[in-house]
Protein backbone atom coordinates (compact mmCIF):
# COMPACT_ATOMS: atom_id res chain seq x y z
CA UNK A 1 0.00 0.00 0.00
CA UNK A 2 3.02 2.34 0.27
CA UNK A 3 3.28 2.39 -3.64
CA UNK A 4 0.07 3.91 -4.12
CA UNK A 5 0.49 7.19 -2.74
CA UNK A 6 4.00 7.45 -4.85
CA UNK A 7 2.40 6.03 -8.34
CA UNK A 8 -0.68 8.81 -7.79
CA UNK A 9 2.28 11.55 -7.29
CA UNK A 10 4.37 10.08 -10.62
CA UNK A 11 1.18 10.30 -12.38
CA UNK A 12 0.02 14.17 -11.45
CA UNK A 13 3.98 15.38 -11.80
CA UNK A 14 4.03 13.93 -15.62
CA UNK A 15 -0.02 15.61 -16.48
CA UNK A 16 2.04 18.88 -15.00
CA UNK A 17 5.01 18.29 -17.26
CA UNK A 18 2.61 17.59 -20.36
CA UNK A 19 1.32 20.67 -19.11
CA UNK A 20 4.39 22.70 -19.35
CA UNK A 21 5.24 21.38 -22.15
CA UNK A 22 2.67 23.22 -24.58
CA UNK A 23 4.54 26.38 -24.42
CA UNK A 24 2.06 28.93 -24.69
CA UNK A 25 4.13 31.87 -25.50
CA UNK A 26 2.52 33.90 -28.67
CA UNK A 27 4.48 36.96 -29.95
CA UNK A 28 2.35 40.05 -32.09
CA UNK A 29 4.68 42.32 -33.88
CA UNK A 30 2.46 45.32 -35.92
CA UNK A 31 5.10 45.67 -38.73
CA UNK A 32 3.09 48.88 -39.95
CA UNK A 33 0.04 50.45 -39.71
CA UNK A 34 -2.74 51.69 -42.05
CA UNK A 35 -1.47 54.60 -44.49
CA UNK A 36 -3.66 56.98 -45.76
CA UNK A 37 -1.23 59.35 -47.33
CA UNK A 38 -2.45 62.59 -48.47
CA UNK A 39 -6.36 63.16 -48.32
CA UNK A 40 -8.22 65.73 -49.90
CA UNK A 41 -10.97 67.30 -47.80
CA UNK A 42 -14.45 66.18 -48.52
CA UNK A 43 -13.57 62.98 -50.64
CA UNK A 44 -13.13 59.74 -48.31
CA UNK A 45 -10.02 57.51 -49.01
CA UNK A 46 -9.85 53.62 -48.49
CA UNK A 47 -7.03 51.51 -48.45
CA UNK A 48 -7.65 48.01 -49.47
CA UNK A 49 -6.14 45.28 -47.23
CA UNK A 50 -4.46 43.94 -49.55
CA UNK A 51 -2.60 47.31 -51.06
CA UNK A 52 1.21 45.77 -49.51
CA UNK A 53 2.48 49.87 -49.17
CA UNK A 54 -0.57 51.34 -47.29
CA UNK A 55 -2.86 48.30 -45.43
CA UNK A 56 -1.77 47.52 -42.16
CA UNK A 57 -0.26 44.33 -41.15
CA UNK A 58 0.87 42.54 -38.17
CA UNK A 59 2.57 39.20 -37.63
CA UNK A 60 1.46 36.30 -35.48
CA UNK A 61 5.03 34.28 -34.33
CA UNK A 62 3.22 31.13 -31.77
CA UNK A 63 4.54 28.17 -30.26
CA UNK A 64 3.45 24.87 -31.65
CA UNK A 65 2.08 24.03 -35.17
CA UNK A 66 -1.42 24.56 -36.12
CA UNK A 67 -2.65 26.11 -33.26
CA UNK A 68 -5.91 27.99 -32.85
CA UNK A 69 -6.08 31.40 -32.22
CA UNK A 70 -8.71 34.08 -31.52
CA UNK A 71 -7.86 37.56 -33.34
CA UNK A 72 -9.42 40.59 -31.95
CA UNK A 73 -8.70 44.24 -32.94
CA UNK A 74 -9.12 47.44 -30.95
CA UNK A 75 -10.21 49.74 -34.13
CA UNK A 76 -9.80 53.28 -33.71
CA UNK A 77 -12.59 55.36 -34.70
CA UNK A 78 -11.29 58.20 -35.53
CA UNK A 79 -7.73 59.82 -36.82
CA UNK A 80 -6.58 62.84 -34.64
CA UNK A 81 -5.17 65.71 -36.16
CA UNK A 82 -4.12 69.16 -35.33
CA UNK A 83 -5.67 70.63 -32.59
CA UNK A 84 -7.71 67.39 -31.24
CA UNK A 85 -9.52 67.18 -34.98
CA UNK A 86 -11.13 63.89 -35.69
CA UNK A 87 -11.04 62.66 -38.83
CA UNK A 88 -13.88 59.53 -39.00
CA UNK A 89 -12.59 55.75 -39.98
CA UNK A 90 -15.19 53.10 -41.32
CA UNK A 91 -14.70 49.33 -41.18
CA UNK A 92 -16.80 46.92 -43.67
CA UNK A 93 -17.08 43.67 -43.36
CA UNK A 94 -13.84 42.06 -45.61
CA UNK A 95 -11.13 45.19 -44.37
CA UNK A 96 -9.49 42.56 -42.50
CA UNK A 97 -7.79 39.38 -43.79
CA UNK A 98 -5.61 36.53 -41.93
CA UNK A 99 -2.99 34.23 -43.79
CA UNK A 100 -1.16 31.45 -42.61
CA UNK A 101 1.34 31.74 -45.21
CA UNK A 102 1.74 35.32 -44.12
CA UNK A 103 1.25 36.16 -47.73
CA UNK A 104 -0.56 39.39 -48.33
CA UNK A 105 -1.85 37.65 -51.79
CA UNK A 106 -3.69 34.55 -49.61
CA UNK A 107 -5.89 36.26 -47.02
CA UNK A 108 -9.19 34.75 -45.68
CA UNK A 109 -11.02 37.83 -45.40
CA UNK A 110 -12.85 39.19 -41.89
CA UNK A 111 -14.60 41.10 -40.23
CA UNK A 112 -11.99 43.71 -38.15
CA UNK A 113 -14.86 44.66 -36.14
CA UNK A 114 -15.36 41.00 -34.26
CA UNK A 115 -13.01 38.74 -33.17
CA UNK A 116 -11.90 35.90 -35.72
CA UNK A 117 -10.51 32.17 -34.96
CA UNK A 118 -7.47 31.42 -37.01
CA UNK A 119 -5.56 28.40 -37.56
CA UNK A 120 -1.47 29.30 -37.24
CA UNK A 121 0.71 27.87 -40.04
CA UNK A 122 2.71 24.18 -39.23
CA UNK A 123 5.16 26.58 -38.02
CA UNK A 124 3.35 28.50 -35.50
CA UNK A 125 3.18 31.75 -37.98
CA UNK A 126 0.70 33.88 -38.98
CA UNK A 127 -0.01 37.36 -40.66
CA UNK A 128 -3.35 39.96 -40.08
CA UNK A 129 -4.24 42.59 -42.59
CA UNK A 130 -6.36 45.31 -42.46
CA UNK A 131 -7.34 48.17 -44.87
CA UNK A 132 -10.30 50.61 -44.10
CA UNK A 133 -11.67 53.82 -45.37
CA UNK A 134 -11.25 57.17 -43.59
CA UNK A 135 -13.39 60.62 -44.55
CA UNK A 136 -12.43 63.72 -44.21
CA UNK A 137 -14.85 66.57 -44.02
CA UNK A 138 -15.09 69.36 -46.21
CA UNK A 139 -13.52 71.96 -43.86
CA UNK A 140 -11.28 69.55 -42.20
CA UNK A 141 -8.15 71.20 -40.95
CA UNK A 142 -5.07 70.20 -42.78
CA UNK A 143 -2.60 68.54 -41.04
CA UNK A 144 -0.69 65.15 -39.55
CA UNK A 145 -3.35 62.95 -38.36
CA UNK A 146 -2.85 59.10 -36.66
CA UNK A 147 -4.63 56.96 -34.55
CA UNK A 148 -3.09 53.61 -32.51
CA UNK A 149 -4.70 50.32 -34.07
CA UNK A 150 -4.23 47.02 -31.43
CA UNK A 151 -4.19 43.55 -32.49
CA UNK A 152 -4.25 41.09 -29.56
CA UNK A 153 -4.22 37.04 -30.01
CA UNK A 154 -5.09 34.41 -27.66
CA UNK A 155 -4.92 30.75 -27.99
CA UNK A 156 -8.21 29.42 -27.98
CA UNK A 157 -7.76 26.59 -25.65
CA UNK B 1 -1.02 9.59 6.11
CA UNK B 2 -2.42 8.67 2.69
CA UNK B 3 -4.27 12.27 2.71
CA UNK B 4 -1.34 14.23 1.84
CA UNK B 5 -0.57 12.69 -1.66
CA UNK B 6 -4.40 13.05 -3.03
CA UNK B 7 -3.62 16.49 -1.71
CA UNK B 8 -0.78 16.48 -4.27
CA UNK B 9 -2.39 15.08 -6.96
CA UNK B 10 -5.78 17.34 -6.63
CA UNK B 11 -3.45 21.04 -6.61
CA UNK B 12 -1.32 19.26 -9.44
CA UNK B 13 -4.56 18.35 -11.53
CA UNK B 14 -6.35 21.68 -10.63
CA UNK B 15 -2.77 23.07 -12.61
CA UNK B 16 -3.43 20.81 -15.29
CA UNK B 17 -6.99 21.96 -15.58
CA UNK B 18 -6.52 25.48 -15.80
CA UNK B 19 -3.39 26.23 -17.89
CA UNK B 20 -2.88 29.99 -18.26
CA UNK B 21 -4.78 31.37 -21.09
CA UNK B 22 -1.87 33.12 -23.27
CA UNK B 23 -2.45 36.41 -25.10
CA UNK B 24 -0.93 38.80 -26.49
CA UNK B 25 -0.92 42.36 -28.43
CA UNK B 26 0.63 44.26 -31.36
CA UNK B 27 -0.21 48.01 -32.38
CA UNK B 28 1.12 50.08 -35.05
CA UNK B 29 0.23 53.65 -36.00
CA UNK B 30 -2.62 54.76 -39.11
CA UNK B 31 -1.45 57.73 -40.24
CA UNK B 32 -2.79 60.15 -42.85
CA UNK B 33 -2.63 63.98 -43.91
CA UNK B 34 -4.90 66.05 -44.65
CA UNK B 35 -3.97 68.49 -47.98
CA UNK B 36 -4.26 72.15 -47.73
CA UNK B 37 -7.84 72.48 -50.09
CA UNK B 38 -7.01 73.65 -53.27
CA UNK B 39 -8.34 77.39 -54.93
CA UNK B 40 -7.78 78.81 -58.13
CA UNK B 41 -8.90 82.19 -59.26
CA UNK B 42 -7.61 83.80 -62.54
CA UNK B 43 -8.15 86.96 -64.86
CA UNK B 44 -8.35 87.11 -68.53
CA UNK B 45 -6.56 86.75 -70.89
CA UNK B 46 -7.31 89.85 -73.31
CA UNK B 47 -6.51 90.61 -76.55
CA UNK B 48 -8.08 94.44 -76.74
CA UNK B 49 -9.16 95.69 -80.00
CA UNK B 50 -8.41 93.73 -83.48
CA UNK B 51 -9.22 94.84 -86.33
CA UNK B 52 -11.31 92.88 -88.98
CA UNK B 53 -8.64 90.83 -90.71
CA UNK B 54 -5.65 91.06 -88.54
CA UNK B 55 -3.09 89.01 -85.97
CA UNK B 56 -2.20 89.87 -82.97
CA UNK B 57 -0.20 88.15 -80.05
CA UNK B 58 -0.48 88.52 -76.37
CA UNK B 59 2.92 86.80 -74.87
CA UNK B 60 2.20 84.91 -71.64
CA UNK B 61 3.76 87.26 -68.68
CA UNK B 62 1.34 90.07 -70.15
CA UNK B 63 -1.69 87.65 -70.76
CA UNK B 64 -4.19 85.95 -68.54
CA UNK B 65 -3.11 84.68 -65.25
CA UNK B 66 -3.74 81.96 -62.99
CA UNK B 67 -3.30 81.48 -59.20
CA UNK B 68 -3.58 78.16 -57.68
CA UNK B 69 -3.16 77.52 -53.83
CA UNK B 70 -2.45 74.32 -52.81
CA UNK B 71 -0.21 71.95 -50.32
CA UNK B 72 3.14 72.90 -50.13
CA UNK B 73 5.56 70.43 -51.97
CA UNK B 74 2.82 68.06 -53.32
CA UNK B 75 2.73 66.53 -56.88
CA UNK B 76 -0.43 68.02 -58.48
CA UNK B 77 -1.76 67.14 -61.66
CA UNK B 78 -2.79 70.78 -63.71
CA UNK B 79 -4.89 69.80 -66.98
CA UNK B 80 -5.96 72.60 -69.29
CA UNK B 81 -8.40 73.02 -71.83
CA UNK B 82 -8.20 75.56 -73.94
CA UNK B 83 -10.05 76.95 -77.15
CA UNK B 84 -9.83 76.90 -80.79
CA UNK B 85 -11.37 80.35 -81.29
CA UNK B 86 -13.19 82.74 -80.04
CA UNK B 87 -16.22 82.71 -82.65
CA UNK B 88 -16.70 82.65 -86.46
CA UNK B 89 -13.87 84.02 -87.83
CA UNK B 90 -11.75 84.25 -85.28
CA UNK B 91 -9.11 81.59 -84.83
CA UNK B 92 -6.29 81.20 -81.31
CA UNK B 93 -2.94 79.97 -81.95
CA UNK B 94 0.31 79.23 -80.78
CA UNK B 95 -0.70 79.39 -77.43
CA UNK B 96 2.29 79.57 -74.38
CA UNK B 97 2.15 78.73 -70.87
CA UNK B 98 3.94 79.73 -68.20
CA UNK B 99 4.28 78.63 -64.73
CA UNK B 100 5.98 80.02 -61.51
CA UNK B 101 6.10 79.34 -57.35
CA UNK B 102 6.50 83.09 -57.12
CA UNK B 103 4.29 85.96 -58.63
CA UNK B 104 7.28 87.00 -61.41
CA UNK B 105 6.09 85.77 -65.07
CA UNK B 106 9.85 87.24 -65.86
CA UNK B 107 11.51 84.55 -64.32
CA UNK B 108 8.35 81.31 -65.07
CA UNK B 109 9.05 78.38 -66.85
CA UNK B 110 7.63 77.42 -70.10
CA UNK B 111 5.26 74.66 -69.94
CA UNK B 112 5.22 72.45 -73.30
CA UNK B 113 1.62 73.06 -75.36
CA UNK B 114 1.35 70.10 -77.54
CA UNK B 115 -2.65 70.51 -77.85
CA UNK B 116 -5.17 72.57 -76.91
CA UNK B 117 -6.50 70.13 -74.64
CA UNK B 118 -3.30 68.45 -71.82
CA UNK B 119 -1.96 68.09 -68.59
CA UNK B 120 1.31 68.48 -66.29
CA UNK B 121 2.49 67.65 -63.22
CA UNK B 122 3.61 70.42 -60.88
CA UNK B 123 4.96 70.94 -57.60
CA UNK B 124 5.56 74.20 -55.56
CA UNK B 125 7.94 74.71 -52.23
CA UNK B 126 5.71 77.51 -51.76
CA UNK B 127 2.26 76.36 -51.96
CA UNK B 128 1.74 78.86 -54.35
CA UNK B 129 1.46 78.29 -58.43
CA UNK B 130 1.20 80.92 -60.62
CA UNK B 131 0.21 80.08 -64.40
CA UNK B 132 0.54 82.85 -67.34
CA UNK B 133 -1.41 82.36 -70.90
CA UNK B 134 -0.56 83.65 -74.22
CA UNK B 135 -1.92 82.93 -77.44
CA UNK B 136 -2.51 84.71 -80.99
CA UNK B 137 -5.88 85.81 -82.49
CA UNK B 138 -6.20 85.90 -86.10
CA UNK B 139 -9.38 87.13 -87.89
CA UNK B 140 -10.79 86.76 -90.91
CA UNK B 141 -12.82 89.36 -92.18
CA UNK B 142 -14.78 88.61 -88.78
CA UNK B 143 -18.05 90.64 -88.19
CA UNK B 144 -17.50 93.31 -85.50
CA UNK B 145 -18.62 92.38 -82.08
CA UNK B 146 -17.12 91.02 -78.81
CA UNK B 147 -15.82 87.19 -78.72
CA UNK B 148 -15.05 85.47 -75.97
CA UNK B 149 -14.50 81.68 -74.64
CA UNK B 150 -13.39 79.95 -71.44
CA UNK B 151 -10.09 78.82 -70.91
CA UNK B 152 -10.69 75.49 -68.09
CA UNK B 153 -8.00 74.81 -65.26
CA UNK B 154 -8.19 71.78 -63.57
CA UNK B 155 -5.88 70.74 -60.84
CA UNK B 156 -5.96 67.95 -58.83
CA UNK B 157 -3.71 65.84 -56.01
CA UNK B 158 -1.75 63.33 -57.12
Amino acid sequence: MRIMPRLVVGLAALLVAASAGRAQSIQVTGIQGVSFGGMVPGISKAVSRTDALNAARFDIKGAGSGRTVQLQFSLPAALTGPGGASLPLSYTSGDAGFSAQQSIGNQTGFDPRTAFIATLSASGRGSVFLGCRASPAANQPSGSYSATLTLTVAYVL
Amino acid sequence: MPVRPVIVFMCLALLRAHPAAAQASGSALMTGTVLTAITITGSDLSFGNVMSSDSKRVAAPLGGRFVVTMAAATPVTIAYALPASLGPQVTLSAWELLSNSVNDGATAQAIPVGALNGSFTASTPTGSLYLWVGATVTTANAGVGSYSQPITLTVTYN
